[in-house]
């Protein structure tokens, strides 16, 4: 770069520069012209955000509001005159002796417990193995990672026609094993249909949590385990005392995301049992669907909402402290 | 990995002096017993796609055979791609999901990217709010959302109308595509935009020409991923949308459940046929995803 | 060209005060380098007067016209980053020639100056390539050139070398201000490094927790330091710091240390020191090179224990204490005194006596000795 200081005139060629009076001149007109524009940080991220911050408040809030005050009505079916309904409180004083309600409560604890589990254990189980160095380690994960990629109907249809009682895969495959003599009629049992639809949860869900939990092991620190292999930890302790508080926050990150989706879960259910079979899988959302369509008590439904409302806020507010202090 | 399992039993070699081959019979146990545990884990994901698949391609008439035919040796039978794509409402629900996927997932990228912009880049009085927000449409239950919306397009008159389900996809999918393309424009570091800041456009400007140029990769994943999402969607879709001719492929394909004669054939026809693409994308775009979902969650 | 000015700007971002009150002026053509510690404001100036940070108080003056809330668009600079921020999506070209085709110039003129400044940076081969497929230092030459391809008011470059190796970094030194003379651009350049302030400035802003501690020419920086921090900062090794106490009525006048030993300062400096207070607790400061060894031990020098000799080849840092366990000191000696040194000796050190500069025990400002005795020095900024 020797050349620069002789390769560059002091006073380029080519249109001769601007006086230093019209250079003034012009700066000192784009400085007023642009006064307003320093400010322009000022109200442009209001702007920017207007459209989302409308939208949410048109599509989101409204109707959040609207549902609260539904409930508190006596409307029963679920049209526009639902907002005119007389206010009370008895939707809330009914759901306190309502068998029906306290049997969804229990149901979706069951349900979000058994697909949190499930999803939980098999997807750190596919984590560990897919994080080990093996050949096709590529090809292996991507056909793991699979059910991710199903759309949930077409999951519903697929494992509805594996459930099935007469012509169904899973009953030969099961009839197969050894000391296993049952074909239960999955959906239609009410010992079997909560199991069912969780296996479907789990199969659509885990890969979810073992790409969580890839990253999580990812990001444990390989020195570690070459000290306690030092220290004279084998693989299981390794597994105990390094991988597993390793992964504790990964993992209270998947428990709380899985526990919240399986908390308002609607396609799975409704397409396999529509609740059923009697009552047995009947979550709160679907207790909520089922009062708002077949037994036209809209309000009632909306009572059973805000209860459903009040445990997702909590949820969230456990997974914005567990989130915050990683941030 | 592999290191340290080597590590590990050298130590081991070292503090208890054992024979050679026991050292290798114990390996080759392990490395037996990590294969099976493999094949399990892969036969669990993909047995139903698969069983998805030998159904769709098998002749009607071994549809109900038992023991059922685990491969397709009855022959191989295509009848059932084409009874789907010829005599079902197939391709009016594809058609459908497609306008109602397009129109969201279009929108959603335009609005996002602009809130999600202001969110990367400036803090002003409200943006953490905003953002919390955000992330919180994605927390309640679905359902919530979808019975009062319910009421109100009853009253503005948009059920059963594919333009107000793209209007409440709109409402629950624009603000996870913020989120996503606010991770994207974090990674893009603030230094370029400064700079041509000072090389002479305003904020806008650098949006424009350097920030949006940049973030194209995930600008096509956003788009993918609202596109999907809304593909996929079923529960806002069965409460808002009425009669047949404005079913989405969603709505199609779960009407067949609880049928009295059901064309499994037929039906997992229909269903590769709708996986497919969703599929492609998705596995294309599960890098992404899992960046936006964790959103910083994991570091560390 | 190009004059500037900032008055008493400040920058505020909760509760630290990042630029705190600066004054400063600069003159057409000017290379004026911002030094000091990490964190001491300077990138944040740099950035104030490109318009790329708001001003909490004060004012930016370019040519006169006041651009305190000028976007950067109107401000007619150009800057350098310290990560370079070459468009990753635009080739070499289009990285030089954005700006230009931002102004809407015409096409040959565009094509013109691309060239012309390829030619002159020696990057004309990379002009099709992406800034992923360049090296650090090309990387570095590109984003230079699409600074100077603006002919800009101001240049602002924000420690530029930092990211070169140590050899290149010596090299584009030298050619950034040949750059700098040859075009008559007034300079403003960030470093946290001393060296390239003294080998680059034409004046030095030395800054400390977002106050200017001293303005002033390379060469008054280091021989005259505003305070005891200019004095450490600027001068590699540092300017050695000795705790004394004024003696001023003796005869010899006498500083005396608490560390028990005392020196006796002759004439012309003894009979300014004789005129002013008595008792007064000074920081006296000597830059090693003015220290010379005394081979006759009563000849009126400072006690000095050595513990370390490091041999740079050409020359000799002799490394020690001022009396027994008194402050550390450096010396600098030629290498003939290999032979005759070794850890432990005792010997004593003598002050070149004119270049002893003195400060205030007190806040460390520096304090000048002229006919009238001790005085604070006023000539310099001092806040
Ligand atoms: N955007 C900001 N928000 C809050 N504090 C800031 C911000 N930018 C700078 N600071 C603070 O202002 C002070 C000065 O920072 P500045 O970047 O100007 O230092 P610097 O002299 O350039 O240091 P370095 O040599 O490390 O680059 C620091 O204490 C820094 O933490
Ligand atoms: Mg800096």
């Amino acid at each position: 770069m020797g050349a620069v200081a002789a390769g560059i005139p002091a006073t380029p060629g080519g249109p001769a520069p601007p006086s230093p009076a019209a250079r003034r001149a012009r700066s000192r007109s784009a400085s007023t012209r642009h006064r307003a524009a320093g400010r322009e940080e000022k109200w442009l991220p209001y702007v920017l955000t207007l459209p989302i911050l409308a939208t949410a408040a048109v599509l989101i809030f409204v109707p959040l509001g609207l549902g609260i005050w539904v409930s508190f009505t006596d409307a029963d079916t679920l049209s526009p005159d639902a907002l005119t309904g007389e206010f009370t409180v008895e939707n809330y004083t009914k759901l306190v002796s309502d068998g029906a309600f306290w049997n969804s409560v229990r149901v979706t604890v069951v349900y979000s417990v058994g697909s949190v589990l499930g999803s939980l254990v098999l997807g750190l189980l596919t984590a560990v193995v897919l994080n080990r160095a093996f050949r096709y380690r590529g090809l292996v994960r991507t056909l793991i990672l699979l059910p991710w990629a199903v759309p949930n109907v077409v999951a519903v249809l697929v494992w509805v026609w594996m459930y099935n009682p007469q012509h169904g895969v899973l009953n030969y495959l099961l009839t197969r094993l050894p000391l296993v003599d049952t074909a239960p009629s999955w959906l239609s049992s009410p010992s079997y249909s909560m199991l069912a639809v969780i296996i479907v949860t789990v199969w659509k869900s885990y890969p979810f949590s073992t790409l969580m939990f890839l990253a999580g092991l990812q990001g444990i620190r390989h020195d570690l385990y070459e000290a306690a292999a030092i220290d004279g930890a084998n693989g299981w302790r390794q597994f105990r005392d390094i991988t597993l508080p390793g992964l504790r926050s990964v993992a209270s990150v998947v428990v709380v995301l899985v526990t919240i989706w399986s908390f308002g879960e609607f396609t799975f259910i409704f397409l396999m049992t529509e609740g059923g079979p009697a009552g047995a899988t009947e979550t709160l959302v679907l207790n909520m669907y089922q009062r708002a369509f077949r037994f036209f008590d809209a309000s009632y439904a909306f009572a059973v909402g805000m209860v459903l409302l009040l445990l997702a806020v909590a949820i969230t507010a456990v997974y914005a402290r567990i989130t915050r202090v990683r941030w | 990995m592999t290191k340290t399992l080597t590590r590990t039993s050298a130590t081991a070699t070292a503090l208890t002096p054992v024979p050679a081959g026991v050292h290798r019979l114990a390996r080759l146990c392990r490395a037996a017993g990590l294969f099976l545990l493999i094949v399990a884990l892969v036969l669990i994901a993909i047995f139903p796609i698969y069983w998805m698949l030998v159904t769709s391609v098998q002749p009607s008439t071994s549809l109900f055979s038992w023991p059922p035919r685990l491969v397709p040796s009855d022959g191989v039978s295509l009848g059932a791609y084409t009874e789907m794509l010829t005599s079902s409402g197939l391709l009016g629900w594809v058609g459908t999901s497609i306008r109602v996927s397009l129109a969201t997932a279009s929108i959603s990228v335009v609005a996002a990217s602009l809130a999600a912009y202001a969110l990367s880049r400036f803090s002003f009085r409200g943006s953490k709010a905003t953002e919390i927000g955000m992330l919180a449409t994605q927390m309640f239950p679905g359902i919530l959302l979808a019975l009062p919306m319910y009421l109100v397009f009853l009253r503005l008159g948009l059920v059963d109308d594919v333009n107000g389900l793209t209007l409440a996809y709109l409402a629950f999918i624009v603000p996870v595509s913020a989120t996503l393309l606010k991770g994207f424009f974090d990674s893009i570091p603030k230094d370029l935009e400064e700079a041509s800041l000072i090389d002479g456009t305003s904020r806008m400007g650098a949006f424009f020409r350097v920030t949006l140029p940049l973030s194209a990769p995930g600008l096509a994943a956003t788009f993918l991923f609202a596109f999907i999402v809304s593909w996929n969607e079923y529960l806002f879709a069965r409460i808002l949308v009425r009669s047949a001719e404005n079913w989405t492929i969603s709505l199609g394909i779960a009407s067949y459940i609880g049928e009295y004669v059901t064309p499994w054939d037929q039906i997992m026809a229909g269903a590769v046929l709708v996986t497919l693409p969703v599929a492609a994308m998705f596995l294309f775009l599960q890098r992404y995803l899992l960046q936006g979902l964790t959103a910083g969650a994991v570091k560390g | 060209m190009g004059h500037a000015e900032l008055r008493d700007l400040t920058r505020v971002f909760g509760d630290v005060v990042a630029v705190d009150h600066v004054d400063l002026s600069m003159a057409d053509g000017e290379f004026v380098v911002l030094v000091g510690p990490s964190g001491c404001g300077k990138t944040t100036t740099l950035r104030m007067i490109a318009g790329l940070e708001t001003v909490s108080s004060g004012q930016i003056l370019i040519d006169g016209s006041d651009v305190t809330n000028a976007p950067p668009r109107a401000r007619d600079i150009a800057m350098v980053f310290q990560s370079y921020a070459l468009y990753p999506h635009m080739t070499v070209a289009r990285n030089l020639s954005y700006h230009l085709r931002l102004r809407r110039r015409p096409k040959h003129e565009i094509n013109e100056r691309v060239q012309r400044i390829a030619a002159a940076l020696d990057i004309e081969a990379l002009l099709d390539r992406r800034p992923a497929q360049l090296s650090g230092g090309q990387r570095q030459r590109v984003a230079l050139g699409r600074a100077i391809i603006r002919e800009p008011t101001l240049f602002l470059m924000d420690e530029p070398l930092s990211n070169l190796d140590a050899k290149l970094r010596v090299q584009t030194r030298a050619e950034i201000v040949a750059l700098q003379r040859r075009l008559g651009v007034t300079t403003v350049y960030v470093t946290h490094d001393q060296t390239e302030a003294m080998t680059m400035g034409s004046k030095i802003v030395v800054m400390k927790d977002g106050r200017v501690q001293q303005i002033d020419s390379p060469a008054r920086v280091y021989s005259d330091p505003a305070n005891t921090f200019v004095a450490q900062f600027i001068g590699s090794p540092a300017m050695n710091l000795v705790q004394v106490e004024l003696v001023p009525d003796g005869d010899p006048v006498r500083l005396r240390s608490p560390g028990g030993w005392s020196v006796d300062v002759p004439e012309p400096l003894a009979g300014r020191l004789r005129a002013t207070a008595p008792e007064r607790a000074l920081v006296m400061g000597v830059r090693p090179e003015d220290l010379h060894l005394a081979s006759d031990p009563d000849s009126g020098g400072l006690p000095f224990e050595v513990v370390v000799i490091e041999n740079l080849g050409h020359e000799v840092l002799i490394d020690g204490t001022v009396g027994e366990h008194g402050p550390r000191a450096v010396v600098r000696a030629g290498t003939g005194l290999l032979d005759r040194l070794r850890p432990g000796d005792r010997i004593q050190v003598r002050p070149d006596w004119p270049r002893v500069r003195f400060f205030s025990a007190n806040d460390g400002s520096a304090v000048v000795l002229d006919q009238h005795g001790l005085r604070q020095r006023d000539e310099v900024t001092v806040r």
